[in-house]
């Protein structure tokens, strides 16, 4: 029997933050003033869970761990139509990190479903609170499952009478067994991946833009659901021992949280003229705009240091700033080798970039090196390549022999900051699973210190996936690092770790910053790992990079874990289920020659539910970038929050935010985007934030530069005037 | 002297309300931030004979915060600090920032001391950390706890919370005498037909209005609440600014309730609804407690569907809130209880039942809201919308529904939802045209009537304003006639002018000004 696994978490509802959870003086949050409500992207997995059940049949089981209040939430899920509910609540388990918590889940899973063949986990693809997007992916590495990450939408097919496949209308019944299609965010805007039940044991995780729950359900499911109830469960009934959960399970140890003040800028709040004014008001914001381009360029070498470190000295203390450091491990003038190195050096410093990088995403590199310049070793940017048939058993090391990487790039690589460049080859490598294996080799052979991965979608699988299998700690979405001495007591023995990162990163929607360090991955050899926001590059004086090339023993591409077969060509455009629109899905990713890349635009003009739809992007913010573009002479482009592209006026690679695209332009115009959490995240550090906001309490504000309160359609035709003056 | 302004832009935000159906002007707007200005402002309009219109929030859908006859408008805006009292015995008050300004609560008496100008919002964002409620808590959050008190407002809950009536304990008042009174409920009430409202000034007459006893058996917010015995309170709660202006109250607050489980039963027919609605009154759900009952005919429900799909074809649907007990346990926590709700449902042999858990109360919230959404729209494109507010005793709800009915077979369309709970529905007529419009305000006047006739009030909730009612061959009369006739208008006028005979306070808000030649 298919057992459909739903993970299920309570989380703070983080839009609705009282003034007074804050301890201002202490910078903490008081959690207790929070209230906890039921995470809205797990309600989307139980909603697909239950249409899989329509089609597969099977049992469905809901599964938290959490306080004893999460029982109302495991409830909730039997009153929803889940079969069973599984709580986990052990006061043992308190203080549990991601990894921790994916070792009690997976290994419930496995108590509760000994054929793991037969199961598929879904869960939402994060809570609001930690927005790590960890633990499925870290329960899916345990389970040695397959794992569909960020879904944003799902059809089954089935064989019809002629046998050519079909598409099912949403909510029909299709054939038992028909194979599930799903789309799923990926840097290149959408990823599709096909799953059967042959495919199981697998973990799907669902964005918001999947069809939720209804929001009623009948008195006879309530009746059920209260006289069942969960059952309770405790680590030690799985088999855990206590030294596997809970703190003293954790990787990962949080030093201090402090309210994210710098997320809130001081803004300048004009208000729109109703009449008359316009033109003086508009030419007074085009100024302001032209300001901010050149405040923007000249600032340039400051703001990566600024960037790098918002908390106070970057790195260590006694480190001089990046741009000026000496490169104490540069490389030979000739970019080869120099004279006794013969291969990798150990201990460093490692970033992943992709297999084809473009200098728009080395700003990881700046990062690696800071960090790596702090602990005197070397920066080794890491890509991995897609690569079948490595000759070498032990995989084979040695300075590369020049044809590739091109000198283009490597220079690209040292000006970011690296000293090395390792390029490592594995079979199914552009996958993030299969990704994540070829590292996990290459990791124990080099043994890195610290090892970075992009914030990207795939980084966000890779990284979680294979520091459960190293069992390592990883801190997600880091956006800024300091290396210092951390010591803590431990069985009434004080414990020393000299050059441990402290990784700092946003949590609760950005409304807090964590300082979070991996002990236990200093104590076992492992590399501290993080994943890290897209943020300002560095420019540093090189000398050349050595380049190696590593090549994954073979086997990699062939573990189950490497992903799931795309639809083949025969599938057809995928439609969607559940009646919400996703035009901008369907056309993302199809259009590869001409991709919008709004992440690398100076400028960009971005759009949400203030715009008026289609004819309000056509008449206003096209000629609005068009005009900024003529007057300026620099890259803009139109982008959109994520309502836009859910009603398909836009396409799916203009998205900006926690499930779109991270932007940093010069000057990020907001018009009509109230600015949930989750755009935020994906613009809040844009060098010059400009909000044009007919409503004055829009969430926007907050973080804006400037805060024009007017209607975009009164903004935007005098500002377009200005700007052809 | 307090400041004013005459800019034409500070006026403007206070030339109309949420109706948009009145338009005002003014030649100044005050801003007074103490009781004590309130009482300057009233001198200076007295000596110069002008009219002070009185604003809050400007929620309101009657017109009576609009200065229709020019003057001055004072706004409650800035009233939002409140004075330390003099420590009584037994009060702990604490001073907690609200809004601009800040309130004094005692929180274990859970009581507060507010400022006219706080905004609902404002007050429950202060008091939902401490785990308390204002219970009279109205949708319209940005109404000011001035208005709410002037207007006598009910929450969405108020079938089990009452109006604000029942919550406010203690008031600030300036009369347009200048007097500045503090008024406390029980320590002044009306012997005699008469009531005096603080020692040395002279006792009010009240008027003798034959309907006012059964008026309390009714939810009802038309009008002065004048009875042989009331509270002298009471005289300025739902008086609509026209006695006096509260810049300060003293209010009860209850412990905060999230956990309600809201049900909707789709019937298959609207007597079978309405049976089902008096077997919650009488207590269908114990031990937990209803803290509303809504309605949706039909019609209302073909408009929700146009949103949710799922909405089945019912001749009515009743929406039921349900709250465990204080100190009770969670829904899953209540088998027993539920199971006992499930079979008493069956028995009104329901299309189907929705169960809505209180994680879901967004959800819920938006579901309801879309019916006005769709109505709305629909009235964007043609004439227009006119809205009952009847409501009448229990006893005859079921005769005022059969006039309702009889409405229905004019051709116009309607909606019919509202507070059943508290008999109390709105019966909304969509005109095409301005003949259906005219037929409309024809039906509406005759139901007035019918309700006054039934012992109902023509105004539950929203209240009196500057209101008027259509009558044969075009011509209006003010709203309140309908009920007291010119008679009783008269009496009511007299009592006005007892408080303010200059007439200074919201001219033409519930009795038409009549300035003296």
């Amino acid at each position: 029997m298919i057992e459909l696994v739903v993970l299920l978490k309570l989380v703070p509802d983080i839009r609705h933050i009282p003034e007074d959870a804050w301890d201002l003086e202490r910078g903490t949050l008081r959690r207790n003033r929070l209230t906890l409500i039921p995470n809205v992207m797990d309600d989307r997995a139980l909603a697909l869970a239950l249409r899989i059940r329509d089609v597969w049949g099977g049992r469905i089981t809901a599964l938290s761990m959490g306080p004893p209040a999460a029982k109302g939430l495991c409830s909730r899920a039997l009153a929803f139509g889940a079969d069973r509910a599984v709580l986990i609540t052990d006061p043992a388990c308190a203080g549990s990190d991601t990894l921790a918590t994916a070792t009690v889940l997976s290994r419930t899973v496995t108590h509760l479903c000994p054929d793991t063949t037969q199961v598929l986990v879904l869960a939402g693809m994060q809570s609001p609170d930690g927005d790590t997007a960890q633990v499925p992916v870290q329960v899916a590495a345990m389970l040695g499952a397959s794992v569909v990450p960020y879904v944003t939408s799902s059809w089954f097919y089935g064989a019809s009478a002629e046998g050519t496949a079909a598409r099912n209308p949403a909510g029909a019944a299709a054939p038992p067994g028909a194979a599930l299609d799903l789309t799923s965010i990926s840097s290149s805007g959408a990823a599709r991946a096909r799953l059967t039940p042959a495919d199981l044991p697998a973990v799907v995780t669902c964005t918001d833009q999947l069809p939720s729950i209804p929001f009623h359900t009948s008195l006879a499911q309530l009746k059920r659901a209260s006289s069942s109830g969960p059952e309770i469960v405790t680590a030690a009934d799985v088999g855990l021992p206590e030294d596997q959960v809970g703190l003293a399970g954790s990787a990962t140890r949080v030093v201090s949280i402090s309210v994210a003040e710098s997320v809130r800028r001081k803004v300048e709040v004009v208000d729109w003229p109703d009449h008359g004014d316009h033109i003086r008001a508009a030419a007074a914001l085009v100024a302001r705009l032209e300001a901010a381009l050149s405040g923007a360029s000249e600032n340039v070498s400051t703001a990566a240091g600024e960037g790098a470190s918002p908390g106070g000295g970057p790195y260590k203390r006694d480190e001089p700033s990046m741009q000026d450091a000496p490169a104490r491990h540069r490389s030979g003038d000739d970019g080869r080798a120099p004279a006794g190195d013969t291969g990798m050096p150990p201990a460093a410093v490692w970033a992943v970039v992709d297999a084809d990088p473009d200098i728009h995403q080395l700003a990881i590199l700046a990062h690696a090196r800071g960090i790596a310049d702090a602990m005197g070793c070397p920066t080794v940017a890491c890509r991995v390549m897609d690569g079948r048939g490595a000759a070498e058993t032990d995989g084979g090391v040695g300075a590369d022999a020049g044809a590739n990487p091109d000198p283009l790039l490597r220079a690209a690589l040292g000006t970011a900051g690296a000293t090395d460049l390792l390029t490592i080859t594995g079979e199914g490598a552009a996958e993030p699973v299969a990704l994540a294996r070829a590292l996990e080799q290459a990791v124990e052979r080099f043994a890195p210190r610290v090892l970075l991965l992009p914030a990207s979608p795939e980084g966000r699988v890779s990284a979680p996936y294979l520091a459960a299998r190293l069992g390592a700690g990883l801190t997600a979405d880091c956006t800024s690092f300091a290396v210092k001495e951390y010591s803590r007591r431990q069985a009434g023995e004080r414990r020393t770790y000299p050059d441990a990162l402290y990784q700092r990163r946003p949590a609760l929607g950005g409304n807090i910053a964590a300082t979070i360090v991996s002990p236990r991955n200093i104590e076992r050899g492992l590399p501290q790992m993080a994943t890290v926001r897209p943020g300002p590059t560095g420019e540093h004086r090189s000398g050349g990079v050595r380049a190696h090339r590593w090549a994954a023993p073979v086997g990699v591409g062939s573990t189950r874990a490497a992903g799931l077969q795309a639809p083949g060509p025969g599938a057809g455009v995928p439609g969607t289920e559940g009646g919400s629109e996703r035009r901008g899905g369907e056309t993302a990713g199809a259009t590869e020659a001409g991709r919008v890349r709004i992440e690398r635009c100076k400028v960009l003009v971005s759009v949400g539910r203030g715009m008026g739809g289609q004819a309000g992007i056509d008449e206003l913010a096209r000629p609005l970038a068009e005009a900024l573009r003529e007057r300026f002479g620099v890259d803009v482009e139109v982008s959109a929050s994520r309502v836009v592209v859910d009603a398909g006026d836009l396409e799916r690679e203009r998205q900006v935010g926690q499930t779109g695209k991270t932007v940093r332009p010069d000057i990020y115009l907001a018009l009509g985007i109230s600015g949930s959490v989750q755009h935020r995240a994906g613009m809040d550090s844009s060098a010059t934030i400009v909000s044009v906001n007919a409503d004055a309490e829009a969430p926007m504000r907050m973080i804006s530069d400037v805060f024009v309160h007017g209607r975009v359609q009164d903004v935007v035709p005098p500002l377009i005037r200005a700007l052809r003056e | 002297m307090p400041s004013y302004s005459t800019d034409s832009n500070a006026i403007l935000p206070y030339l109309d309300d949420e109706s948009s159906a009145f338009s005002g002007h003014a030649d100044r707007v005050y801003f007074p931030t103490s009781a004590e200005e309130v009482a300057a402002i009233l001198a200076e309009a007295a000596s110069e004979g002008v009219g002070v219109t009185v604003s809050g929030g400007g929620t309101s859908i009657t017109g009576a915060r609009v200065p229709t006859g020019g003057g001055w408008v004072l706004a409650t805006d800035r009233l939002c600090a409140i004075a330390e009292p003099a420590a009584a015995a037994g009060e702990q008050w604490e001073r907690v920032a609200a809004g601009d300004g800040s309130l004094l609560l005692d929180a274990e008496r859970m009581r507060a001391r507010l400022p006219a100008g706080l905004r609902l919002s404002d007050l429950d964002a202060a008091l939902a950390p401490r785990g308390l409620f204002y219970p009279p808590t109205l949708t319209e959050t940005s109404a000011m706890i001035g208005g709410t008190i002037a207007t006598n407002a009910s929450g969405a809950r108020s079938y089990h919370y009452g109006p604000t009536r029942c919550w406010v304990d203690g008031i600030r008042v300036v009369t347009p005498r200048g007097d500045d009174l503090q008024l406390r409920r029980g320590e002044r009430r009306a012997m005699n037909g008469e009531l005096t409202l603080s020692r040395g000034l002279p006792p009010v007459t009240l008027p003798d209005l034959p309907d006012a006893g059964r008026l309390q058996q009714v939810k009802n917010a038309a009008g002065y609440c004048v009875d042989p015995s009331m509270d002298a309170v009471d005289l300025f709660v739902g008086g609509e600014g026209t006695l006096g202006i509260v810049t300060e109250a003293e209010v009860r607050l209850a412990p905060r309730q999230g956990e309600a489980v809201t049900l909707l039963l789709f019937a298959r027919e609207r007597d079978r609804a309405l049976d089902f609605a008096d077997s919650v009154r009488d207590g269908l759900f114990a031990p937990w407690t209803a803290l509303a009952i809504e309605y949706f005919d039909a019609h209302s429900l073909r408009f929700m569907a146009e949103s949710y799909a799922e909405v089945p074809a019912a001749e009515a649907a009743v929406l039921v809130e349900v709250s465990p007990a204080e100190g009770g346990g969670e829904w899953y926590d209540s088998a027993t209880t539920v199971d006992a709700w499930r079979s008493s449902v069956e028995a009104f042999e329901p299309l189907d039942v929705w169960a809505v858990l209180p994680t879901e109360r967004e959800q819920i919230r938006l579901f309801r809201h879309s019916l006005p959404d769709h109505v709305n729209d629909y009235v964007r494109t043609r004439r227009g919308k006119l809205g009952t507010d009847f409501a009448v005793p229990g006893p005859a709800f079921r005769t005022l529904m059969k006039a309702y009915d009889d409405v229905s077979a004019s051709g116009i369309r309607t909606v019919l939802f509202g507070h059943l709970g508290e008999y109390h529905l709105h019966l909304n007529f969509l005109a095409e045209d301005a003949a259906q419009m005219e037929r409309a305000r024809e039906l509406y006047t005759s139901l007035a009537r019918t309700a006054v006739a039934l012992g109902g009030t023509v105004s539950a909730e929203h209240g009196v304003g500057k209101k008027r009612v259509w009558l044969d061959g075009g011509r209006t009369a003010p709203y309140l006639e309908l009920m007291h006739g010119a008679h009783g208008m008269q009496a009511l006028s007299e009592l006005k002018s007892q408080l303010d005979p200059a007439w200074i306070l919201n001219r033409d808000t519930l009795i038409p000004w009549k300035p003296a030649s």
